[in-house]
């Protein structure tokens, strides 16, 4: 068993990252056996910050997030970014969208692992998301 | 870039620790391995219980922790666990090569690591669903002697 000395919680620290802006296309709902399948396109976006700048490749994914009994939505959204150096990087997400407002993502990258953005390839990202007129601004903060 | 980004807080929520006793790599492309939970204990301020012996393993394959285990609270609540991550040497430490079997001993424990954990959960709609609808975010700690993680959670708030 672990001694006392390990019951101390080790601190964990955020550090800001980038803010990415996403336009979404008309959504579509499905009433599907496991809820309410959604798929909301992405259709473009921009990404600006200390640690990316680039873009969303345009109409390259969406969320098909589902919306469950309690009406929270797992997210689950995918799509391809570009770097400002032309670097291609594929994104995955999933979190929760919930109706009191809070909408919270964890992302996970591919990303070339020659390229100076391949410390996205093993660190655990989070974003918070902002309602916008036309999608969401997602604020990504690195898990130090 | 905006000027003065939104920030984002967390809040100590619970620790887990997880006993090990055996390790299989099994030598495929995806470079898969096995990593049983042979049992353990939760702690903390927002969930306590114990992990429910021999109920999962970390199948972790292309360098992320990939592990699902059943916890169950104090108060007899079954709760599932999927454990995402990542587990490297912190950047600009080399890291050891340590065989990654049943006989290595304190695997990674004593070196400084980059061992974080971004993990979903299922519960019981009850006490313990926020659990299902807060992302948490999670540190991991080796320990070898008897060879153990303490996982410690925090929900993003």
């Amino acid at each position: 068993m672990a001694d006392d000395t390990h019951r101390a919680a080790e601190p964990l620290s955020l550090e800001y990252a980038f803010t990415m802006t996403l336009v979404f296309g008309p959504p579509r709902l499905m009433k599907t056996p496991r809820g309410g399948r959604v798929f909301a396109p992405v259709m473009e976006g921009q990404i600006t910050g200390p640690r990316l700048t680039g873009r969303i490749m345009p109409e390259t994914g969406a969320d098909f997030g589902t919306v469950r009994r309690d009406g929270v939505e797992d997210l689950h959204a995918r799509f391809m970014l570009q770097a400002d150096d032309g670097t291609d990087i594929y994104v995955q997400h999933t979190g929760y969208v919930r109706e009191d407002g809070y909408i919270r993502l964890t992302p996970f990258f591919d990303v070339d692992r020659a390229s100076p953005h391949a410390w996205l390839n093993n660190t655990i990202l989070v974003a918070r998301g902002e309602p916008s007129e036309d999608g969401l601004v997602l604020t990504y903060f690195a898990v130090k | 870039m905006p000027a003065n980004p939104p920030g984002l807080e967390l809040a100590y929520a619970f620790s887990v620790s997880i006993f090990f006793k055996e390790r299989l790599r099994i030598d495929s492309p995806r470079g898969r391995v096995f990593v049983p939970a042979a049992s353990g204990e939760v702690w903390g301020p927002r969930l306590q219980g114990k992990v429910v012996p021999r109920s999962g393993a970390d199948y972790a394959a292309g360098g992320q922790l990939d592990a699902h285990y059943m916890l169950e609270a104090s108060d007899g609540s079954p709760i599932y666990i999927h454990n995402r991550g990542y587990l490297r040497p912190h950047d600009g430490v080399a890291r050891p090569d340590v065989p990654m079997t049943s006989n290595s001993g304190p695997w990674l424990a004593d070196m400084p690591l980059y061992f974080r954990l971004a993990p979903t959960f299922d519960a019981p709609e009850g006490p313990h669903d926020w659990l299902t609808r807060s992302v948490i975010l999670g540190t991991g700690k080796r320990y070898g002697n008897p060879d153990h993680t303490i996982f410690t959670y925090y929900e993003v708030l």
